[in-house]
């Protein structure tokens, strides 16, 4: 899509449709598998913590993450399959909300009680995956040492 | 008229949209909003209806005449099959005859 095309989508059609690619949000979103549902986010809205956003970085990208802390003029993002904290996301970079995705013909809504679960064991293990990844990272190097 | 697998309608923010899941979504990004009769009309397709079945249809639920419904329904078909949504095959056409 052309630069600024997802924000003129958001702007006049009040919502985005599509299937984004890239593993960062498994195990929920998979690469190219899911249809998303993104709609725009108003003024006074208020963005939470485990609220899945849809951002522009400062260098043109595009991006659908998770929050996972707020701060006092920012947010701190991460991808379900990441551990790698993202900081200053503020909230002028922020388009849209995750409203839910298709799995299959089925639309998960990211109110559901199942997703509400999800999100907060994610959130609540990524200390936990963060530890075991870099550990893993580690061994991989002494073998390749070795 | 078939729908091809992997294509529902959803409603998302108060409009009704078709979208693309699955297999169906590595083709076709985006959606088609639909109107109360392009609604209906896709109700009805999704359930095997034909064409001459979409046009009793409409005239079954709107008051227009009958070459009006059957442009109507010719441009919402045309748009789906422009999109790849749905298989041109008609069941209203004759099967062919098959030389022995």
């Amino acid at each position: 899509m052309n630069e600024n095309r997802y924000e003129e989508l958001l702007k006049t059609q009040k919502k985005l449709i599509f299937t984004p690619g890239g593993k960062s949000m498994v195990p929920m979103l998979g690469d190219r598998k899911n249809t998303v549902v993104i709609l725009p986010v108003s003024e006074g809205q208020k963005i939470k913590k485990y609220d899945v956003i849809f951002y522009k970085r400062d260098n043109g990208q595009y991006v659908l993450h998770r929050v996972i802390k707020k701060q006092k003029n920012s947010f701190v993002l991460c991808g379900d399959g990441q551990y790698v904290k993202e900081y200053g996301v503020r909230r002028d970079m922020i388009l849209g909300k995750l409203d839910g995705f298709f799995k299959g013909e089925k639309y998960i809504r990211m109110d559901s009680t199942s997703i509400v679960i999800y999100s907060r064991l994610r959130v609540a293990s990524r200390p936990v995956r963060a530890l075991f990844c870099r550990a893993w990272h580690l061994v991989k190097r002494a073998f390749r040492r070795t | 008229m078939i729908v091809k697998p992997g294509f529902v309608a959803k409603e998302i923010g108060g409009q009704e949209v078709i979208i693309a899941v699955g297999k169906a979504a590595e083709k076709f990004n985006g959606y088609i909003t639909l109107n109360g009769s392009g609604k209906l009309l896709w109700e009805a397709l999704s359930k095997g209806a034909t064409k001459e079945e979409l046009i009793s249809l409409m005239l079954a639920t709107y008051d227009v005449e009958r070459d009006i419904a059957s442009r109507d329904v010719d441009a919402f078909l045309n748009k789906l099959i422009l999109a790849d949504v749905i298989d041109e095959e008609d069941s209203d056409m004759p099967a062919e005859e098959e030389d022995e």
